[in-house]
């Protein structure tokens, strides 16, 4: 198998900025036929950013997005659900006035109605609509199709919402947080579901729930400030003192002691990470040491977090001291 | 259950209010003056006016300050197809006015449709302002006066309705019944779209546009065609007020044209499609009825057209005349019935 055949959705040096702001810095990464390929990060790492790049909603600033060996970076959204790309939302969003079937059934049609049909009534189409139930089904929502779809409860439109990514039996399925909202049992469900689509489509996840993503996941993709900082499979990430120290923190075990890691400056740290109001909060303390920094991989950035850590960009200290994180 | 067309009835009553409501339209002429004939048949054209409109406003959510352009080109492609004295049949006056104005609505929907909301609403209007000064200014149609076509209006197949050949009280007729065979079937055309895997599409649209785009609909093209269409509908009420009034002039083209349509739309009701319609017959005969009780009428239209809107947010047609009825479908049901689900295969209708 050539590269292009076994990488169904590559990036290369993707950059997206908003101003001032690199959201996504020279992202590569790629995505194989029958992987389920996880990308993790703190918020505001900028995940839905690159969801958002790849599904065609906003142009990227550099960089480019093969889709099969075919270069669709200048494609629009739409032309890049036609060559089998398609997502869901990390914020529901669903045609909520209409009813559940209905959704799913214009999700199929998007892809699969011959044009000249396109007048037709789609009661009669029942091709799409067999489709779309099973869809529904897949997801688990066999019943109560005809429910307006805003009317359901919370759980049921995050499943409804990946029916309609399955809908159009896309090659690559782009799954922006589906666990968001959802309840454990339901959870447990989708989670059996992404298993087994994992195995024919290939399928980008990006999740906050770390036990999930480390149970599912064939492949992990760390972001941080918008760059990678690790990729591979999980048990490899997983013991990244990097990605401990930037992400990690605090899962495992409550507190967690970072091993000196030079090619970040960090020479020690401590963080923790707690339940805040809105999302995991981070508390602890680092030491840099400047004289390391020249191993760095993103050379003259020093820290954790963009938000939390102690400095930003090009703010290299001129001598080693202790910082405080905070949330 | 896919679920019903949003802007058709949802009901055996409302399919027989429209099909009464039709039906006294069609003996009308014979238990009404000559003047309310001729009223009804401004009524008519309007509602066809306004029914083209809500193509864009109700169906797809595209609110346009400009559609008045396409429906006063029409009326002047009449004008400028028939010279003086000889008038042309109406099957091809019919389609080269639909033709013209729905081909202006493509180049301008194309333009304005990149846009969004109120920019769209500003851009459609600007377009529609650069029409009307297109024949306000130059000597094409008259310019600012206008121009009188030539007669007989209405013409088919080499027989002329010449209104002077008729009675006296039967001279509005012809131009009354080509008015409303054109209104029943355009309300059938766009019962037609509505219902249609297209109209489906312009319904997303309308509920969550991004989302639709998600899914891998070209929104942009569905727009320009309900743009289009509803632009060349337009024209076919401009053709008819050209055969009706004899005349054209820039006032046809204005921007209030396009608000007074909105306005009908919104009186009658947004979210249905017999909406305009009945909005328009509202608008015309509250109109009428102001200017006998009083000199100021339009001071009682804005009053009653206040106070329908605040008290009647979906218009005429979405005040609801008995409850809902309780959802009868079987699969509404949340119980598993897997045995019902795998034994009651329906069997094919054809």
């Amino acid at each position: 198998m050539t590269d292009a055949e076994a990488h169904l959705l590559r990036t290369i040096a993707l950059s997206k900025s908003f101003g001032g702001l690199t959201a996504v810095r020279d992202v590569s990464l790629s995505l194989a036929r029958g992987e389920l390929h996880a990308v993790i990060g703190p918020n505001g790492a900028g995940k839905s950013t690159l969801v958002n790049l790849l599904s065609g909603a906003l142009p990227p600033t550099s960089g480019r997005i093969l889709l099969d060996g075919q270069d669709v970076t200048g494609l629009p959204q739409h032309a890049r659900a036609h060559r089998g790309l398609a997502r869901s939302f990390q914020r529901t969003n669903i045609l909520a006035s209409l009813t559940v079937l209905e959704n799913v059934r214009l999700a199929v049609q998007a892809v699969a109605l011959a044009p000249r049909r396109l007048l037709a009534r789609p009661e009669g189409e029942t091709t799409l609509i067999e489709r779309a139930k099973a869809a529904l089904a897949r997801a688990g929502l066999p019943y109560g199709h005809s429910r307006i779809a805003g009317t359901l409860a919370h759980g049921q439109q995050r499943q409804l919402e990946i029916a309609m990514a399955l809908a159009a039996a896309p090659k690559v399925l782009l799954l922006d947080e589906p666990l968001a909202g959802m309840g454990p049992e339901e959870g447990e469900r989708i989670a059996q579901l992404l298993k087994s689509l994992a195995t024919e489509h290939a399928v980008l996840l990006i999740e906050h729930d770390m036990d999930f993503v480390f149970s599912v996941a064939d492949r992990l993709t760390v972001l941080v400030e918008g760059a990678v900082l690790a990729s591979g499979p999980p048990e490899n990430v997983r013991t990244n003192s990097a990605v401990q120290a930037a992400y990690l923190g605090g899962h495992a075990a409550h507190l967690l002691r970072v091993e000196p890691y030079p090619a970040w400056g960090i020479a020690e740290a401590s963080t923790r990470r707690e339940r805040g109001a809105d999302g995991p909060e981070w508390h602890g303390e680092v030491d840099v040491d400047p004289h390391d920094h020249g191993a760095c991989p993103g050379a003259g950035r020093v820290g954790l977090d963009r938000r939390r850590g102690c400095h930003r960009s090009g703010h290299v200290p001129d001598r080693a001291s202790r910082h405080r994180l905070r949330s | 259950m896919i679920g019903p067309a949003r802007m058709l009835p949802h009901s055996w009553l409302g399919w027989s209010l429209i099909w009464l409501g039709f039906c006294v339209l069609a003996v009308l002429p014979y238990l009404v003056t000559p003047f309310y004939v001729g009223l009804v048949t401004t009524a008519m054209i309007a509602a066809m006016l306004a029914m083209s409109l809500q193509l864009l406003v109700g169906a797809t959510g595209l609110v346009s300050l400009g559609h008045g352009a396409f429906y006063g080109l029409a009326a002047y492609v009449v004008y400028l197809v028939s010279p003086e004295g000889a008038a042309k049949p109406i099957w091809m006056t019919l389609p080269l006015a639909m033709a013209a104005a729905g081909l202006a609505a493509f180049i301008i929907g194309a333009i304005s449709l990149r846009t969004k909301g109120f920019f769209f609403l500003m851009v459609t209007l600007a377009f529609g302002q650069l029409v009307y000064f297109v024949f306000h200014d130059t000597k094409l149609g008259g310019g600012t006066d206008g121009a009188y076509l030539a007669k007989p209006l209405i013409s088919a197949f080499g027989y002329a309705f010449e209104p002077t050949s008729l009675p006296r009280s039967m001279r509005a007729w012809p131009a009354y019944y080509v008015a409303l065979v054109q209104l029943v079937a355009m309300f059938a055309l766009l019962a037609f779209f509505l219902r249609s895997m297209f109209g489906r599409v312009l319904e997303g649209i309308r509920v969550n546009e991004s989302r639709m785009l998600a899914l891998g609909f070209n929104t942009y093209a569905y727009k320009l065609a309900a743009f289009t269409i509803a632009g060349g509908l337009a024209g076919a009420a401009g053709h008819m007020w050209a055969m009706q009034s004899g005349f054209v002039n820039p006032e046809l083209v204005g921007w209030h044209r396009s608000a007074e349509a909105l306005l009908h739309i919104l009186i009658g009701g947004i979210g249905t499609l017999a909406g305009p319609i009945v909005g328009a017959f509202a608008f015309i005969f509250l109109n009428e009825v102001a200017q006998q009780i009083t000199e100021r009428k339009l001071l009682v239209e804005g009053a009653v057209i206040l106070a329908a809107v605040l008290m009647m947010r979906n218009g005429i047609t979405g005040i609801r005349w008995l409850p809902n009825l309780p959802d009868t479908d079987p699969d509404a049901s949340h119980e598993p019935r897997e045995g019902v689900m795998q034994h009651s295969r329906e069997p094919a209708n054809d």
